[in-house]
């Protein structure tokens, strides 16, 4: 990548929940769904984030389009702080960063037409001459991912996962989004399905110029996808390299796990399971030396009183583990 | 790879489930047919409107609906017809002979009891046990199914329970009666990667220990590869092929299964290329039934495709297709459009 | 593409055709016919409205028209199909006409009830915080407040009248309205179309009343229907009391008031009265809850 402007950069990202306790004498306990979270985003590029439940990545997707309110640190878009923005400054970059939901069906007002939908969008941020005007260029934006005329008037019930998800996309695109982020945009689709909807994807990110963050579970599409790649566990992130390099090279035992329980690519091949004893640990309370310790193979003592730092191990591949040097 | 008449624990044939609605008849099951072998797994690929759910559910006589019935087909259990069940056999049959595992295992369990009651009140309902030994049955089949102190598992509420342990728990209930048969709906989808790994290394093991035939329903090409010994791939309610998953993987034979086989993006793969798709969605149930359904999606369409429904055909033993073109008289050579048809 | 020998069953104007009959098929009144029961509630809602709109038509006599020469006759007396009242006036006209009154001040009071009320329930179920806090604790106040009393400090201030009885009965649904709407209100806009609308830019205002009430309207409908059928009750209790609507006038509760006194002697009166207001708030109860079921998204098959 020469063009290696950054669009979005997130510092010390911190995000808790209280958790209110159902009996009175308890105090209410903070959920940690995000801790330390430091990357940049470059322009133009696809960042795959990976996890599985309760690693963040739905939260962080939501702290990017300002869904939720960062407890600590600081989102930067084009070097200013997201929350301090103000009036048109704030209006544009509203704008500028988008998200395509994971469930198609509940992300469209099911009373509303798949053409009022991408009609508001552009009605909100006052594209478009009149309401004819904004009648087209919806058709327009329809047509863009795949769609047409006799779809406008549909409601959301009335199409099929993969359609909705169109719908979906055709409202963001409408606007001219710089970024967008994807969480989970083709997990609720079928295989044959996913693959038309991760072209499009493509297509578009070419011809506009996008940047995507796509968070997914889906390891095989995110490789596909993505050129580097951000593995988060319990809030924080292990590790972080291009994705050709990760899937060659995985230096944390999370990653190493991870990648070994996806199912084999044909009947002949066996893979060697990378065991991780038990079962995620809890984000609520004091969270207390490194993520994985516990249920790692390597894990000694220090990682169970230390948190391991992101440090580079070369040629900008980050990994959080002390016993990786 | 003859099947012997005492090996094959359930048999299907030509199995016809119909929805029926103010908008027309939804033929969610076409015409499907198989045979599983006792002790072993079998796979039922499919996509969404496929009828793979329906098609298992309906082995139970387990209807969703007050619209859906059983039009045709037959449903053998050893020497059962099971359409002719009984009320009472047929609850006998469920939970004892044959199990059954849902998607989504937080809401398989009663949230407002706890995992040991929902286990002896099961186990007692199909084995006459007393209370005590009922308890004890239920704790070894937790320590099977490997969760740790089972005893105070045994006291846990469903959602104090993560996802992985849960279906776990379901699991244990399934096999505590030593069931014969265990359906399993796409049981690791709602799961990480990690616990779904887990989860079907236990029933793997499972089947070892009980010999249980299993039939795995799933969307995802890969668990079928690791776990299953045969496999029937569907598509808009009709089986469309069916053979041992070492053959369908080196020589699959419909152009849906190449084309889903082709679909899906390879972690081996480095190629940054556009991701091989079938073009078009999956037909309206409701308009189904008269031809093949496929030919509006399939590259090697003709017009016999559109106006006769193709029969499932055994091309090599063992290896059953549903395609005009496939079927001993002609042959496609996959990747190839010939000029054949129009 | 000169193929119409064989027909593209799975094609796109198969597609279109199948989705116009699904439109169809599954549209509010079609879905309500296939509702025995609910059927039931609107044959008789829409023939009391029809009775109440046809009065000068078909009542045989004006509903005020004394003749003291046949006081108290039963049903069946020569020319009066359902006998006469304490001052010879026809009851079948008095309920024909009585029907106007009474459907007219429980439509009236449930639209103003709703009014109020759902506005109060937008705002405290979206904005939360003390703002709910503060409107919910004066609905709570309103609703523990005795329905009765609450009519008669509104009747005694204001006076007697159709409206003054419509605002009295709105007021007291105000709360019930409020209720329902919040809490609506509160389980949608968690939808995640809220957030893409968040996402996309929309206002606070926009989101609230083109997203979130479309998606609250159904089940406010629901409630308002049975609301109808408990403004009825609450009309005819009110003008029993004398609270109501005042006589001569005839609504169902003032007929009810007549027949109070003679109940022993002419029990028709009271009990003509009464069936007419027990079968109407059926119609009313079976038709909302046939209404739920139509609207209710999960019950499509």
């Amino acid at each position: 990548m020469e063009n290696k402007r950054v669009i979005m950069k997130v510092e010390n990202l911190h995000k808790d929940f209280v958790i209110h306790s159902k009996k009175l004498t308890e105090p209410s306990k903070l959920l940690h769904a995000l801790s330390d979270v430091s990357f940049e985003i470059y322009e133009g590029e696809t960042l795959g984030v990976i996890g599985e439940s309760g690693c963040g990545k739905s939260t962080l997707g939501r702290c990017l389009v300002q869904l939720h309110k960062p407890t600590s640190g600081t989102i930067l878009y084009q070097g200013k702080d997201l929350w301090s923005l103000k009036g048109q400054e704030q209006k544009q970059a509203r704008r500028n960063i988008q998200m395509i939901f994971q469930d198609p069906y509940s992300s469209l007002d099911p009373k509303k037409t798949a053409s009022y939908s991408v009609e508001e969008a552009m009605k909100v941020h006052g594209i478009g001459e009149n309401s004819r005007d904004r009648h087209q260029r919806a058709l327009e934006s329809l047509q863009e991912v795949g769609l047409d005329i006799q779809h406008m008037e549909r409601y959301p019930h009335e199409f099929s996962g993969g359609q909705r998800q169109r719908v979906n996309i055709a409202r963001a695109l409408s606007i001219s989004p710089k970024l967008i982020v994807c969480d989970e945009p083709v997990s609720a689709l079928d295989v044959s399905i996913q693959a038309q909807v991760i072209n499009l994807f493509r297509k578009i990110q070419q011809e506009r110029k996008l940047t995507y963050v796509f968070i997914s579970h889906d390891l095989g599409i995110v490789k596909y996808i993505s050129d580097r790649i951000v593995i988060m566990y319990l809030g924080r992130i292990v590790e972080m390299y291009t994705s050709h390099g990760l899937y060659s090279n995985p230096l944390h035992p999370y990653t190493q796990a991870l990648l070994s329980a996806i199912p084999p690519e044909s009947p002949f091949e066996r893979r060697e399971r990378v065991p991780l004893e038990g079962d995620i640990p809890s984000p609520i309370g004091d969270q207390i030396g490194c993520p994985l310790a516990g249920r790692c193979p390597k894990c000694d003592e220090r990682c169970k009183k230390e948190t391991p730092e992101l440090k580079d191990v070369g040629d900008g591949h980050l990994v959080a583990c002390f016993r990786v040097s | 790879m003859e099947m012997n008449e005492k090996d094959i624990i359930l048999k299907v044939e030509g199995l016809k489930v119909y929805f029926y609605t103010a908008s027309g008849v939804n033929k969610a099951v076409d015409g499907v047919s198989f045979t599983l072998k006792k002790g072993s797994t079998m796979g039922i690929v499919g996509e969404s409107g496929s009828g793979k759910s329906v098609t298992s559910s309906s082995v139970m006589r387990l209807m969703q609906a007050k619209s859906q019935k059983i039009v045709d087909g037959s449903l053998t259990f050893e020497d059962m017809d099971l359409l002719k069940l009984s009320q009472k056999e047929l609850l006998k049959f469920r939970g004892d002979v044959c199990c059954m595992i849902f998607q989504n295992p937080m809401t398989s369990l009663d949230p407002v009891f706890k995992i040991g009651y929902q286990m002896v009140e099961m186990i007692r309902e199909h084995q006459n046990v007393s209370k005590k030994e009922a308890w004890n049955k239920a704790v070894e089949a937790l320590k099977l199914v490997g969760i740790p102190e089972a005893e105070k598992r045994m006291e846990a509420y469903p959602h104090e329970l993560s996802g992985g342990m849960c279906q776990r728990v379901i699991i244990a209930m399934a096999v505590c009666g030593n069931p014969k048969l265990i359906i399993a709906d796409e049981p690791t989808t709602a799961l990480d990667v990690t616990v779904q790994a887990q989860v079907l290394e236990l029933l793997r093991d499972l089947q070892k220990k009980l010999n249980t035939a299993i039939l795995l329903i799933t969307h995802n090409l890969g668990v079928v590869w690791d776990m299953c010994d045969t496999v029937m791939v569907m598509y808009a309610g009709n089986t469309v092929e069916y053979a041992d998953t070492k053959t369908l993987y080196q020589e699959p034979l419909h152009p849906y299964t190449w084309g889903l086989l082709d679909s899906m993006p390879k972690l081996s793969s480095t190629s940054k290329e556009e991701l091989t798709t079938i073009p078009g969605v999956p037909p309206d149930l409701r308009l189904t039934g008269r031809c093949c359904n496929f030919y509006n999606r399939c590259p090697y369409v003709t017009d016999k495709c559109k106006e006769t429904v193709p029969p499932l055909v055994e091309v090599t033993p063992g290896h059953f297709v549903a395609c005009h073109r496939q079927n001993g008289e002609e042959h496609l050579v996959r990747g190839e459009v010939n000029s054949h048809g129009e | 593409m000169a193929e119409n020998k064989t027909k593209d069953v799975l094609g796109r104007e198969a597609n279109m055709a199948m989705l116009q009959k699904e439109r169809k098929a599954n549209n509010a009144w079609n879905k309500l016919k296939r509702n025995r029961t609910a059927m039931i509630g609107f044959f008789i809602v829409a023939f009391m409205i029809l009775m109440a709109l046809l009065a000068p038509m078909i009542a045989p006599y004006s509903p005020n028209a004394i003749n003291p020469g046949i006081p108290f006759k039963g049903i069946g007396f020569a020319g009066h199909l359902l006998g006469t009242d304490d001052l010879g006036r026809d009851i079948l006209s008095r309920i024909i006409y009585g029907a106007r009154v009474s459907l007219i001040v429980a439509v009236g009071a449930t639209l103003v009830g709703a009014g109020i009320g759902v506005l109060v329930g937008l705002l405290a179920g979206y904005f939360g915080g003390w703002l709910d806090v503060v409107l919910m604790r004066i609905m709570d106040g309103m609703f523990s407040f005795p329905f009765i009393l609450l009519a008669m400090i509104l009747i005694t201030v204001f006076g007697n009248g159709v409206t003054n009885v419509i605002f009295a009965i709105g007021i007291a649904s105000v709360p019930g309205f409020a209720r329902v709407t919040r809490g609506q209100v509160i389980i949608v806009k968690e939808e995640e179309y809220c957030n893409a609308c968040r996402v996309v830019g929309v206002s606070d205002t926009r989101l609230l009343f083109l997203h979130i009430l479309p998606n609250c309207v159904s089940q406010i409908i629901v409630y308002a229907t049975l609301r109808v059928a408990s403004a009825i009750i609450s009309e005819a209790s009110l003008s029993f009391l004398g609270l109501g609507i005042a006589l001569p006038t005839a609504s169902w509760g003032s007929i009810l008031r007549v027949g109070r006194d003679c109940l022993t002697t002419a029990p028709h009166v009271a009990g003509v009265a009464g069936v007419f207001i027990l079968v109407t708030v059926i119609g009313f109860n079976l038709l909302g809850d046939g209404i739920r079921d139509v609207m209710d998204p999960k019950m499509k098959q």
